[in-house]
């Protein structure tokens, strides 16, 4: 179950961050933080991989919106692991 | 997870990204204290530690729970990064947790692995070695920690008197390393990532920061949207993510670079615009001698300099590169304009090509002779893609014909400083370097019989059966050989462990203490802060044990001249502390006794460190660190430069203080385009360039294995033109086969995709191991530095039908 903090960053020629954030704060798997012209901070909390992937695509398509930092993740212990072993191994 | 901690994961998250909003109004990567770190929760401790992938050096904090990594953060006390960090560098706490780590040692028993002891293989390697010392190779890594490398050089060069030791680093950054000793006579950037905070201009030779070094680059995206005005020119083979942020696109031909330096060259010449003051101050020329040419090369005139260059025309390089000659004109005025800040970035592009070391000094020469260096913002810098391939490969000094420090095996006077370092006996060190990499393998996979000398390999912290060129001849057809043992260290099963006849489980990154060393000659330490998962073992430990078993089988070579053990450490009362044995290694630091006995290499080609305890403080310290009189410990980040660098002396603008020309003056290279050496043709008609992605770490060890990584892109490809494409009725998708005279790999097609290759060009990444895309590559090298050229060999592209019919 995904945790992370972004810093969402808008477009220098933008000149409506203001709705931009409106639709943010509407989002329920999100929580805004410190905003200003330039950079907004959120946490996105979803409950799986799939609907974070959704919800950072979903703000990546924001009007104005010109880039997205990671500056924090938590990780799932209930991750399912993956793996690419190709090697005779055995137990 | 439990509500409370969810809780306090929130918390941070959204302390860790309000502070890099609220950090600094005006520059938007905010610089905080260390006191700014996320703080300790009820069950959260947090600690600092290097991201474990590349060669940037980010910071992170890592938050533990329960012997568990659950959580990390951008380190916003950290220079490079500032708080930020790329999608590998923020999901680098689950390469620990993957469900296939290696957790004992295994042995290869008619064809199957089974567990064993460590006793049992530790045993095993020692015998290996001891029934033929001098046919041991030990392959290690640009991603060991300085004390694992510098243990492994101890070992084989101290203790063997073997230099058969080489690192994958050779396969990656030989050619910078050669290119800065040929122009400089010394080793490393004289810049750092400062520059991309003060440069103007920023041009991309044959690099692709934007996937391969994100938070470098946004250091330089991010003063665009701060509305600074920075021109970004990328000169490449191929658009890429770069490319999407650049003003300007050169596309050139391969091996375009090296005409196109020289087309600059010629212009500065040409128009007068050179640095004439800086030229005839701080600079000589040179060129290779025209009978057994060096890397040194010979002293020449600059009228004999201007005769040649002369014909280096903005018309014959067009012919020569494929880029216009008004594009070389541009370049030519902007290198000519002293007003400007430019920045040189690049990396495996011009590393892994045939002519690596001349196309790096003639890169340098464009900045020596435009003056475009040594102020903030001027720089000709290379980066590396490893964690510590500046750190352990090129000052620890892990390749065949080296010594720690700068010192080489050839110099008598630097084999008996070394043995005086290491209180060895007059003599001990070979004088006779050792196999680079491609020697090494070819040596082992060819059979005694045939002059195969090396015949057991021990590979630490890499995976050579996965990134090695041509891998039918250099690496599988150790399958046949049953007179050869190979030994492989690892945390996960790889192309390298499926031919092992013994692997060892390792730790990995923060399951042991650890320092590296970073593009910038930053050198950052970190502490452990979970155990490893069963058997999994630090790979100092395994050196230092092996060398242990070694002495009580009676190789003289484990002792020093006063009989002592060579990896000896005491405790306060003198008594030996028997860090051979695991449960004992962690019970003094042994880190910090091999980095304190290293530092002492250090001070020769003025690549000072700090000592142990500093590193614990910072986020990292660029070297030289020189001690100040009130007691304190100053980095440096200007080499050369009168205005930071310590070793210049005062009032003097610049001294390149180790010129090969013995006079303080960097050298101004003269090299002649070459062909490369194979080129596409009627049987084989496309360029083939291999290289990264963004979401993958080089052979994908560690990345293949996050989830979130693997599902964004989870198989390696093929970019082709469209227009290619169309040629031979391929779709979008389609699975073809590529071929080349040296192998065959099968792969789905991208066309127009995230990179996109020109008409008779195509672009394989090499993370899949599945994939094998080096079946196909070429093993040709660079003649000084030995490195071997990915980036362009001839192929075709079938489709599967025809293929197996």
């Amino acid at each position: 179950m995904p945790i992370s903090g972004l810093v969402i960053t808008f477009d220098q020629t933008f000149g409506h961050p203001d709705e931009t954030i409106s639709r943010l704060r509407g989002e329920p798997a999100i929580e805004v933080g410190a905003c200003d012209r330039q950079q907004c901070a959120i946490v996105v909390d979803t409950p799986s991989q799939a609907d974070d992937k959704k919800i950072y695509q979903w703000v990546q398509d924001l009007p104005g919106v010109a880039g997205i930092q990671v500056a924090f993740v938590g990780f799932d212990d209930d991750a399912p692991p993956d793996s690419s072993s190709t090697t005779d191994s055995v137990d | 997870m439990d509500s409370k901690r969810r809780g306090f994961l929130k918390s941070a998250a959204m302390a860790a990204a309000s502070s890099m909003v609220l950090g600094d109004a005006e520059f938007s990567l905010p610089v905080l204290g260390a006191a700014d770190a996320p703080s300790d929760g009820d069950d959260l401790t947090w600690n600092k530690a290097p991201c474990r992938f590349c060669g940037t050096g980010c910071h992170l904090q890592v938050g533990v729970h329960e012997g568990r990594v659950v959580a990390v953060a951008g380190d916003k006390a950290a220079e490079v990064n500032k708080g930020l960090l790329c999608v590998k560098g923020y999901h680098v706490g689950g390469i620990l947790y993957g469900a296939d780590r290696l957790t004992k040692p295994l042995l290869r028993k008619d064809g199957r692995l089974v567990e064993i002891e460590w006793d049992e293989a530790l045993d095993i390697v020692a015998q290996r070695i001891m029934a033929a010392p001098e046919k041991f190779a030990f392959y290690g890594s640009g991603q060991w920690t300085i004390p694992e490398g510098y243990a492994a050089q101890k070992l084989m060069k101290g203790g063997l008197s073997n230099n058969h030791i080489d690192p994958n680093a050779r396969l990656c950054m030989a050619s910078a390393v050669t290119g800065f000793l040929a122009t400089y006579g010394v080793d490393e950037p004289a810049g750092c990532y400062d520059d991309l905070d003060a440069c103007d201009v920023l041009i991309t030779w044959g690099n692709n920061p934007a996937e391969m070094h994100p938070i470098l680059f946004s250091r330089v995206t991010d003063r665009r949207s701060r509305g600074e005005n920075v021109r970004i020119i990328d000169i490449s083979t191929r658009r890429t993510r770069t490319t999407d942020a650049a003003n300007d696109y050169l596309e050139m031909a391969p091996h375009g670079d090296v005409a196109i330096a020289l087309g600059i060259m010629n212009q500065l010449i040409a128009s007068g615009t050179y640095d004439k003051d800086f030229v005839e101050k701080h600079c000589a020329f040179r060129a290779l001698e025209s009978e057994s040419p060096t890397l040194q090369g010979e002293a020449i005139s600059e009228d004999e300099f201007r005769k040649r260059i002369a014909a280096y025309t903005p018309e014959r390089v067009e012919e020569l590169s494929g880029v216009p000659a008004d594009q070389i004109r541009m370049l030519g005025k902007l290198f000519g304009d002293r007003n400007l800040r430019i920045t040189s970035l690049w990396c495996m592009g011009m590393n892994q090509h045939t002519m690596g070391t001349a196309v790096n000094s003639l890169v340098h020469g464009v900045h020596l002779l435009s003056g475009h260096f040594g102020r903030p913002g001027d720089a000709p810098t290379s980066l590396t893609g490893q964690p510590s391939a500046c750190g352990t490969v090129r000052e620890v000094g892990t390749l065949a014909h080296a010594l720690p420090g700068g010192r080489v095996v050839a110099n008598p006077d630097h084999r008996a400083q070394c043995e005086g370092f290491w209180n060895l006996p007059a003599g001990r060190i070979s004088p006779t370097p050792g196999y680079h990499t491609v020697k090494m393998f070819d040596q082992f996979t060819k059979s005694s019989d045939e002059g195969g000398d090396i015949d057991t390999l021990f590979v630490q912290v890499t995976n050579p059966g996965q990134t090695l060129p041509n891998l039918n001849k250099l690496f599988n057809d150790k399958e046949k050989l049953n007179d050869k043992f190979l030994i492989v260290s690892e945390v996960y099963p790889t192309a390298t462990t499926q031919l092992a006849d013994l692997i060892l489980p390792a730790a990995l990154w923060v399951e042991k203490n650890g320092i590296y060393g970073n593009s910038e000659r930053r050198t950052q330490q970190w502490f452990k802060l979970v155990d490893p998962p069963g058997e999994a073992r630090d790979d100092t430990w395994m050196t230092i044990a092996i060398a242990h078993r070694l002495l009580e089988l009676g190789h003289e070579g484990m002792k020093d001249k006063d009989g002592e053990f060579i990896f000896a450490v005491k405790d306060d009362q003198g008594e030996d502390i028997p860090i051979w044995e695991f449960e004992h290694y962690y019970d003094t630091n042994v880190d910090k006794h091999l980095f304190e006995e290293y530092r002492q290499f250090t001070t020769m080609k003025h690549k000072n460190l700090a000592p142990y305890d500093e590193y614990v403080k910072a986020r990292g310290l660029r070297w030289p660190v020189v001690q100040q009189d009130d007691g304190s410990w100053r980095e440096t980040r200007f080499r050369f430069a009168g205005f930071d660098d310590p070793f210049v002396a005062e009032g003097e603008e610049f001294d390149f203080y180790h010129s090969s020309s013995g006079d303080g003056r960097a050298q101004v290279w003269f090299h002649d385009y070459q062909p490369p050496p194979e080129v596409p043709d009627e049987e084989f008609p496309m360029w083939l360039c291999t290289g990264r992605v963004l979401e993958h770490w080089h052979t994908g060890t560690m990345t293949r294995r996050l989830p979130q990584l693997n599902r964004a892109m989870p198989t390696a490809y093929v970019e082709m033109n469209l227009q290619d494409a169309l040629a031979q009725n391929i779709r979008q998708g389609e699975t073809v086969v590529i071929e080349s005279r040296r192998g065959t790999t099968q792969l789905p097609v991208w066309i127009d995709g995230r990179g996109r290759p020109p008409r008779g060009t195509i672009f394989v990444p090499f993370f899949d191991e599945t994939k094998l895309i080096n079946n196909c590559t070429l093993d040709d090298h660079d003649p000084f530095s030995k490195q071997p050229d990915y980036k362009k060999c001839a192929a075709r592209v079938r489709k599967l039908s025809e293929a197996s019919s």
